[in-house]
């Protein structure tokens, strides 16, 4: 029993986390308890889930993609507008060009940390502050116009045998990174590289390629996120992504995964994921004001940090 | 070693080719507006500078000792929106809420150092956690309404000149000094310096680290917080978005000033040389009248540009250096 706790430890935590926060809520919602809330909340959760794989991915590198919000705000705006323009064509690449944009801009984010070999944190905010700014003169200031297309909403709102289109992807995305982690030489190499950049070097991986795909798989994965968001609301407006960044890497963090790199597991970032949407869905459920709700957003991360540090030491 | 030149001492310190850039961004930006050198936008420029060099210093003091502050912008807009709101509502006389905000900001980053120094999480994370601590309690104060009613010479203060200078200027170069000296000079900036370098060596050689983490986070907490009453000076209006967009220049300063991410040397000049890049960059931009909806766009590309060209110089000093120790 020991055994299983400890080699499970990493999701543990916020899955105890979870039951909690059910449990509390349903002291005063009895619809807490009830299958359509809770799947409604894996329906949202899948969103965070498939953005905070991404950050996963860059944060087991040592590393950080602070270009979340508007890689995602960007697939989105680009996405609905090409869905809505009436051109046939248009309207069949809507999703590639949402996601391929996506992988764009994660190439651009390696090329600077792996050949420019600037930090992270400052060429990813700034790569984010130009995508912002292109935004901008792209739609005026305004909310930009476009509707998400036929497919987006089905993936975002409908279900399948009474689960979620959008958990079911989750399902399926995670389940793609987890056989890239445990099973190719990149999933390795990611890990080798977190723990040190230069003694994987001198073994032979090609850093420059995994740091380059890492982050390209991250840009994609916000924009997967941001189609999902799009479809969710039917439409894409300005700064949607900035409520993702903070809990994106809070889940992955909550989850046992090294901010440092080179430790983590996805199954931790899953329940990180659950643990962070639930936290949310209660805070607001409780109709607490929005000031209080913030300061007790950063405080229980802050004490998750705490639990999930103590476990590891 | 040989006596060096002042010309050969001046081209070897890591600013001078940073100092170079701004002034030949100087240079260019007055042959081809002549306005730049008009006593008004000179005024304009140093009102926009004397903030965010404080803000660059309150950053690049953790960065000192290898770790970061997200929490700067909140620190900032919340000690701003309390300075504010002591003022208006309480009526309480300047240097009174001015010392209560200082207060403010220095438990905000002794809060942010305690947690990171016992609980040993790294700071990106806690102080990513306690930035939405922050915001939620600037948030509690205004319900996003600023405070309008600022006193008399608190807005004199804000907009008086000395010649082409803000007056507001004197806050930051008051700031600056002291920090420069406090990191040369006292055992407890050199300490900070020590366990950036080498925590394990500098806790081995009888510092205690989580004490200097602590009053490094408190440094910048304190600084964050005189940036924000600051602003609220410059601005006339206790704003509640003051703070909002401080991250990324925050660390594009000191990175272009040539800071190193893992700590152990803050670079005082080149700090300061660094904001003065990024607040030149966003003058040429309205100076030369391009649409404002640009200006994030641009300052985003510039600053990777500057940081860019810096990094590339310091790999090439770096080459030279080993290959002239590799001569001798």
């Amino acid at each position: 029993m020991m055994g299983f706790a400890k080699r499970h430890a990493d999701p543990l935590i916020p899955l105890i986390g979870c039951v909690l926060l059910i449990g509390f809520g349903a002291l005063f919602f009895p619809k807490f308890l009830t299958a359509t809330y809770l799947l409604q909340q894996v329906q949202i959760a899948a969103f965070l889930g498939v953005i905070a794989t991404g950050a996963m991915v860059v944060i087991l590198l040592g590393q950080i993609d602070l270009s979340i919000p508007w890689t995602l705000g960007g697939a989105a705006i680009i996405s609905t507008a090409m869905a809505a323009s009436g051109h046939t064509a248009l309207e069949v690449l809507a999703i590639p060009a949402g996601l391929g944009f996506g992988l764009l801009v994660g190439v651009i984010n390696g090329v600077g940390v792996a050949v420019f070999r600037i930090p992270a944190m400052v060429w990813t905010l700034s790569v984010n502050a130009m995508l912002l700014g292109l935004a901008v003169i792209n739609t005026g200031g305004f909310n930009p116009k476009g509707e998400a297309s036929g497919l987006m909403i089905a993936v975002a709102t409908k279900t399948t045998l009474g689960i979620p289109n959008a958990a079911l992807l989750w399902l399926a995305y995670g389940a793609g990174v987890l056989w890239l982690f445990r099973r190719t030489t990149f999933g390795r190499a990611l890990f080798a590289i977190g723990n040190s950049e230069k003694a994987s070097f001198l073994s032979g991986v090609n850093t420059t390629r995994v740091i380059f795909a890492a982050f390209a798989l991250a840009g994609f994965s916000s924009a997967l996120g941001g189609l999902l968001l799009a479809g969710y609301a039917n439409q894409a407006y300005q700064s949607m992504g900035d409520p993702y960044l903070l809990p994106a890497i809070a889940a992955v963090v909550i989850g046992g995964t090294s901010i440092l790199g080179g430790r983590g597991s996805y199954a931790g970032t899953v329940a990180g994921t659950l643990f962070v949407t639930l936290l949310t869905s209660v805070l607001s459920v409780f109709q607490i004001d929005p000031a209080w709700r913030q300061i007790l957003f950063g405080a229980i991360i802050v004490a998750m940090l705490l639990t999930q540090r103590r476990r590891i030491m | 070693m040989k006596k060096q030149s002042l010309t050969q001492r001046f081209l070897a310190a890591e600013w001078s080719s940073l100092l170079i850039v701004a002034l030949i961004m100087m240079a260019i930006m007055t042959i081809i507006t002549p306005r730049f050198l008009n006593f008004d936008n000179q005024a304009i420029l140093t009102r926009s500078l004397a903030p965010l060099l404080i803000v660059a210093f309150a950053q690049a003091i953790v960065i000192g000792i290898g770790q970061m502050n997200l929490a700067v912008g909140a620190i900032g807009g919340m000690v701003a929106v309390f300075f504010g709101g002591m003022m208006e509502v309480w009526g309480l006389p300047i240097p009174v809420a001015i010392g209560i905000g200082l207060l403010c900001g220095l438990a905000a980053g002794v809060l942010n150092g305690a947690v990171i120094a016992y609980s040993g999480i790294n700071g990106f994370i806690v102080t990513l956690a306690t930035l939405s601590i922050f915001k939620g309690l600037n948030l509690g104060v205004t319900k996003s309404i600023p405070f309008y009613e600022m006193p008399q010479a608190l807005q004199w203060f804000g907009e008086a000149r000395v010649g082409p200078f803000a007056m507001i200027l004197i806050v930051p170069v008051i700031c600056v000094v002291a920090l420069a000296w406090f990191l040369k000079y006292s055992l407890a900036g050199r300490q900070i310096l020590a366990v950036g370098g080498n925590a394990h060596a500098a806790g081995l050689a009888g510092i205690s680290v989580n004490r200097v983490t602590i009053m490094a986070h408190a440094i910048s907490g304190a600084l964050a917080g005189i940036a924000g009453m600051l602003s609220v000076a410059r601005l006339g209006v206790g704003q509640p978005t003051i703070g909002g967009d401080w991250l990324l220049a925050s660390f594009a300063a000191p990175v272009i000033g040539g800071a190193i991410l893992l700590g152990g040397h803050i670079p005082v000049i080149g700090t300061i040389l660094g904001v003065l890049v990024i607040i030149l960059i966003e003058n040429l931009l309205v100076l030369y009248g391009v649409d404002p909806q640009y200006n994030e766009f641009f300052v985003g590309a510039l600053i990777l540009l500057a940081v860019g060209f810096n990094h590339w110089r310091s790999l090439r000093a770096e080459a030279a250096y080993k290959l002239q120790e590799g001569q001798a």
